[in-house]
C-alpha cells in the first residue's frame, strides 16, 4: 500500500497499539505465548492479527492460518503465533462486553 | 518477584515489551548525522573477467559523494578473507578473496564497484549508471564434473577445483565389517542448497572519526568480537580503536557469523569519505550474497547383519564450497564425524571433498553438518530396515549406544558425554500413538492411500568448545566463553556475556541463572551483550548451540567468584571464619546460626566501603572464562506422519512429535520455541526449499521469496513436544544446547515418513525437497 492511498483514512501502526504501559491484548498474548523470538516479524503479525480479529473475532485455527498467510516468520515455526492469536481472541471476546472497541488497525 | 526457583521456570521474556510495541532496535533503526549511503554494483555473471569499469556518468549523478572500485580500497584494506581450518586442518586451495573484485568475478553478486551518495535512492540510481564490461567465462556448477581434471576452473588459472580432500578414516577400518555383512545397502543422498533467510537482512553502519582515529560499526551480527578482530586487522587499526555494536538482530541462523565483504567495505568507505556510511542489504542481495548452507551430496554404503545389527559405513561427502572458502565452511565436514548417529558401529570410513564452484560460498547454516549427518544415518538405517523387513523402531533399539556405556568414545574418537536414546524414543512413540498409526496405515494402504510414518532418533554435538579442539580449528583462538559480573554498591547486578542472542532470549535466561545463584530479585539483574566496548575483552558469539552450554556456564562461574569474595567479606563482617560462612538464598550466614547473617545487598554495599578485611580491594565484580572439558551431546526422537496425495504428489504433514533432551532446562518456554523454529526450518528443507542456479550460466533462479519458498503459516503443522532430562556431565549447570536440535532432527523424520508412505510403490529413497513435482514424477514412474 502506498502512503497516498491512505489519504483521509485512519491508520494504526504497532506504535499505536498499547495505551501507555497497558499492552493491547494481542501484544500481551504474543508475550504470554512466546509468539516471537527475534521479533523482526512481530509488528507485522500483530497488526495482521488485529485486522483478522476485527473481521472475525473467533477464528478457528484454519482461519488464523488463512488470515495470516501474507506474513512470514523464520524463527517461531508459527506454532506460538497461532496460540497467541487464539488466546488474544479469547481475551478480547471476553473483554468485548466491558470495552466497546478493542481491535484497532486494518481499516 | 519473590526469590524462588527461577531456573526451570517459564519466565516471560524481558526482551519482548520492546519488540511487541515496535521499539526494538534493529540495524536499520540506526543512523548518524551526515551519513552517506552505499550501494554496490554486483556481477551479473557467475564467472567473468572484468574488462573495464566506466564510472563517468555515475560520478556526475545527483547526490553522489564518490564512486569506488577495487583500486581505491587497496590502501584501505589488507589481507584475504579468513578461512578457518575447522574440521579440515589442511586445505589444498583457498582462493584469495579481496572484498571487492578487481580482475575476475567468481559468483553472481560479487561486488565490483561501490557508490556513495547523500541518499539511499541516489546511491541506487547512480549504481545503475556504472558501466562494467565483462568477458564471460565458463561457470563451474556440477560437483562431479568439477572434479574432472578437464573441467573449467571456478578461478582462472587454478590447478583444479578442489579446496580440500581429506580422508578421516580409510576403507581399511571397515573391511572386517563389510566382510561379515549379510546385506550391504548403498545410496546417494542429496543435501539441497539452502538460503538461511533471516527476516532481517544484513546491514552495516560505520563511522570513522578521522581525528580520533576511532571506528564504530553498528551491524546485524551474531559475532561482534570476531568482526572487530577481522576488520581492525584488515584496516590496519588496533582492536582498541574499533568498536562493534550489534543491536537487536532479526534472525541469523548462521548467516551472520562470518565477516562479509560489506563489513570491510562500509568502514573503509567511511574512512575514505570522512562521513558515516550506511548500507542495508536488500532481499535479493541477501539471497545472492548471504552464505548458503548444505549444498552437498553423499555416497554411502552400510553393511549390516540379517538380524539388523549395523556393522560398518563407508561414506564420502561432496561439499559445494562455492566460489570462495567460507570462514567456517569446513565446519560442515563434521557431518562425517557424526555420521554414526546414535548407533554402535564396528567401523566407519569417511572422506570429505570440498569443491569450488561459481556459486555463493556455503558456510554454517542452522545445524551445519549435523543435519546432514542425521539425515544420512537415519535414512540409511531405514533403508537397511526396509531391505531386511524390520520395523524402523526395532532396528534402532537394537543398535543404540546404551545408557550404561556413556561416556562413549565413538568411531572418530569423540566422547559422547551422556544419553538415554531409548527413553526419548519410547516417549515419542507413546505421544505419537505409534502402534495405532501402523494400524491406520495398514487400513489406508488397503484403500490405496499413501500414508507414512517416519522416525529420527537424532544426536548432535554442540557447545563449541574445548580449547584443545577449537583453538587449532580457528587458527589460534579457543572458542571458550567469557563473562563479567558487576555488582553495584546498591546490589544490582550487571552481567556481560561474549555471546550475542538473535532471538534466543538470553537477556531472560541468563538473568534467571544469575538471580537464582545470587538469590537476588530477577529484576535487579541485567544482561548486556553485543557491544565490544563493554564487558570482557573478547567474546565468542552465538552459534553452534553454544551460548548456554559455554556462555551461560561462564556467567555462572563469574557469579561463583563474586560469591567467594562475598563470603570473605561476610566472614569479616560477622567476625567468623570464612570456612564457616554459608551462602544461601541471597544471604551469608554462619554455619549453624542462620540468624547471624548478612544479606547479599549489605555485603555488596560494604564492599565499596572502608571496613574490609586485610588486603581486600574494594568492589564486587569478577571475570570468568569457561573452557569446557568436552562438547555437549543433546539427543531426542522425532516422529513425522504424512499423507501424500496420489493425484498431485502433495505431502500433508498430519502430525509431528518431538521429544528432545537438552539436559537441564533453564526456561521450558524458550526451549520449546527453539524446537518449533528448528523443526520448521528442517521441514522447509525436506519439503519446500532449494536454492536453484541455472546449471549452464550460473544465474541464481531463486533470488526472491517468490521463487525461494520459505514456509508460511499454512505449511507448518501443529507439534506435540516433550522432553527427557539427562543432565550433561560436561558442565556444572548440566545443560546442553537446543538452538539447532529441531533442524538437526526433523528432515530425516519427514523424509523417512515420505519414503514409508511411498514404499508400496517400491520407492525406497526420495531426495529433498520432496516437492509435489518430484513426488508426482516418481509416483508416475513407479506405477508404470
Ligand atoms: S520472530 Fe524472528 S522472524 Fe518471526
Amino acid at each position: 500500500m502506498f502512503a497516498v492511498q491512505a489519504e483521509g483514512k485512519s491508520l494504526t501502526t504497532i506504535e499505536g497499539m498499547a495505551k501507555g504501559e497497558e499492552l493491547h491484548p494481542i501484544q500481551q498474548a504474543f508475550w504470554d505465548e512466546h509468539g516471537l523470538q527475534c521479533g523482526y516479524c512481530t509488528p507485522g503479525f500483530i497488526m495482521a492479527a488485529a485486522y483478522l480479529l476485527a473481521q472475525n473475532p473467533n477464528p478457528t485455527e484454519d482461519e488464523i492460518r488463512k488470515g495470516l498467510e501474507g506474513n512470514l516468520c523464520r524463527c517461531t515455526g508459527y506454532v506460538n503465533i497461532i496460540k497467541a492469536v487464539k488466546s488474544a481472541a479469547q481475551t478480547m471476546s471476553g473483554a468485548a462486553g466491558k470495552k466497546a472497541t478493542v481491535a484497532a488497525g486494518g481499516n | 518477584m519473590a526469590v524462588t526457583q527461577l531456573v526451570g521456570a517459564k519466565i516471560h521474556r524481558r526482551e519482548d515489551p520492546r519488540l511487541i510495541t515496535g521499539h526494538g532496535h534493529y540495524i536499520d533503526d540506526f543512523t548518524r548525522q551526515g551519513a552517506a549511503y552505499a550501494a554496490f554494483v554486483r556481477s551479473p555473471f557467475a564467472h567473468a573477467r572484468i574488462k573495464r569499469i566506466d564510472i563517468t556518468d555515475a560520478s556526475k549523478a545527483p547526490g553522489v559523494v564518490g564512486v569506488f572500485t577495487a583500486r581505491d580500497f587497496k590502501g584501505q584494506l589488507a589481507g584475504t578473507h579468513p578461512a578457518a581450518p575447522a574440521f579440515v586442518a589442511e586445505k589444498k586451495y583457498i582462493p584469495e578473496r579481496f572484498p571487492i573484485a578487481e580482475k575476475e568475478v567468481c559468483y553472481q553478486g560479487e561486488i565490483v564497484a561501490a557508490v556513495l551518495a547523500d541518499s539511499k535512492a541516489q546511491a541506487a540510481d547512480a549504481a545503475n549508471l556504472i558501466q562494467v564490461e565483462y568477458d564471460e567465462l565458463p561457470a563451474v556448477m556440477d560437483l562431479e564434473k568439477a572434479l574432472d581434471a578437464k573441467s573449467p576452473k571456478a578461478h582462472e588459472g587454478a590447478a583444479d577445483n578442489i579446496s580440500w580432500d581429506l580422508t578421516y578414516t580409510g576403507p581399511e577400518v571397515t573391511e572386517a565389517a563389510f566382510k561379515e555383512a549379510d546385506v550391504v545397502v548403498k545410496e546417494r543422498i542429496l543435501q539441497n542448497r539452502l538460503a538461511p533467510v533471516p527476516m532481517e537482512p544484513r546491514g552495516v553502519l560505520a563511522e570513522y572519526e578521522t581525528y580520533d582515529k576511532k571506528l564504530t560499526i553498528w551491524m546485524s551480527s551474531q559475532n561482534p568480537h570476531f568482526i572487530r578482530l577481522f576488520v581492525s586487522g584488515s584496516m590496519g587499526l588496533k582492536e582498541s580503536q574499533v568498536r562493534v555494536i550489534s543491536p537487536d538482530v532479526g534472525g541469523g541462523f548462521g548467516s551472520k557469523i562470518s565477516p562479509y565483504p560489506e563489513d570491510y567495505l562500509v568502514p573503509a568507505l567511511s574512512r575514505l569519505s570522512e562521513r558515516p556510511v550506511k548500507w542495508i542489504e536488500t532481499r535479493t542481495e541477501s539471497m545472492q550474497n548471504a552464505t548458503h548452507g548444505r549444498g552437498q551430496f553423499y555416497d554411502v554404503e552400510v553393511a549390516a547383519k540379517k538380524d539388523g545389527t549395523l556393522l560398518g559405513m563407508r561414506m564420502t561427502q561432496y561439499l559445494d564450497v562455492g566460489a570462495y572458502c567460507g570462514t567456517f565452511s569446513a565446519f560442515q565436514a563434521c557431518a562425517c564425524l557424526m555420521a554414526g548417529g546414535a548407533y554402535k558401529w564396528k567401523g566407519i570410513s569417511a572422506r570429505t571433498i570440498g569443491i569450488l564452484t561459481n556459486r555463493v560460498p556455503t558456510d554454517p547454516y542452522r545445524g551445519a553438518g549435523r543435519p546432514e549427518a542425521t539425515h544420512l544415518v537415519e535414512r540409511m538405517v531405514d533403508l537397511v530396515a526396509g531391505q531386511l523387513k524390520l520395523d524402523p523402531v526395532a532396528i534402532r533399539r537394537k543398535n543404540f549406544i546404551q545408557p550404561k556405556e556413556f561416556p562413549y568414545t565413538q568411531n572418530f574418537g569423540l566422547v559422547v558425554d551422556s544419553g538415554d536414546y531409548e527413553k526419548s524414543l519410547d516417549r515419542a512413540l507413546e505421544l505419537a500413538g505409534y502402534d495405532e498409526l501402523r494400524k491406520k496405515q495398514a487400513d489406508l494402504r488397503k484403500q490405496g492411500r499413501y500414508f507414512g510414518i517416519g522416525l529420527s532418533t537424532w544426536i548432535e554435538l554442540c557447545g563449541f568448545g574445548p580449547s584443545a579442539a577449537t583453538a587449532p580449528a580457528t587458527g589460534g583462538i579457543a572458542l571458550v566463553e567469557s563473562a563479567q559480573v558487576r555488582v553495584t554498591p546498591t546490589g544490582s547486578v550487571i552481567v556481560y556475556t561474549g555471546t550475542h542472542a538473535h532471538g534466543q532470549g538470553h537477556e531472560t535466561t541468563f538473568s534467571q541463572i544469575v538471580a537464582d545463584q545470587l538469590g537476588v530479585p530477577y529484576e535487579s539483574v541485567e544482561l548486556r551483550h553485543g557491544d565490544t566496548a563493554e564487558g570482557t575483552s573478547f567474546g565468542y558469539g552465538t552459534y553452534g548451540s553454544r551460548s548456554l552450554a559455554v556462555g551461560g556456564v561462564a556467567v555462572s562461574k563469574a557469579v561463583g567468584k563474586v560469591i567467594d569474595k562475598g563470603k570473605k567479606l561476610a566472614a569479616h563482617m560477622l567476625e567468623a571464619a570464612e570456612e564457616d560462612i554459608v551462602f544461601e538464598r541471597g544471604s551469608f550466614h554462619v554455619k549453624g546460626s542462620p540468624d547471624k547473617s548478612k544479606a547479599f545487598g549489605e555485603v555488596a554495599f560494604a564492599s565499596y566501603g572502608m571496613n574490609l578485611p586485610e588486603g581486600m580491594e574494594q568492589g564486587l565484580e569478577a571475570v570468568a572464562y569457561f573452557d569446557p572439558p568436552n562438547l555437549v551431546w543433546p539427543f531426542g526422537a522425532h516422529v513425522a506422519v504424512v499423507e501424500i496425495d496420489a493425484e498431485t504428489g502433495h505431502v500433508q504433514l498430519e502430525k509431528y512429535v518431538a521429544v528432545d533432551d537438552c539436559g537441564n532446562i533453564i526456561n521450558p518456554m524458550i526451549v520449546d520455541g527453539q524446537i518449533h523454529g528448528g523443526v520448521a526450518q528442517a521441514i522447509a528443507q525436506a519439503l519446500y526449499e532449494e536454492v536453484v542456479y541455472d546449471e549452464e550460466t550460473g544465474q541464481l533462479k531463486t533470488g526472491t521469496l517468490l521463487d525461494y519458498s520459505i514456509p508460511g503459516i499454512g505449511e507448518i503443522p501443529a507439534m506435540s513436544l516433550d522432553h527427557t532430562v539427562t543432565p550433561s556431565p560436561t558442565n556444572d549447570l548440566g545443560v546442553k544446547g537446543i538452538g539447532e536440535a529441531g533442524t538437526i532432527a526433523a528432515s530425516a523424520a519427514v523424509i523417512n515418513a515420505v519414503c514409508d508412505a511411498l514404499s508400496p510403490l517400491g520407492i525406497k529413497h526420495v531426495d529433498m525437497p520432496a516437492s509435489p513435482d518430484r513426488l508426482w514424477n516418481m509416483m508416475k514412474g513407479a506405477r508404470k
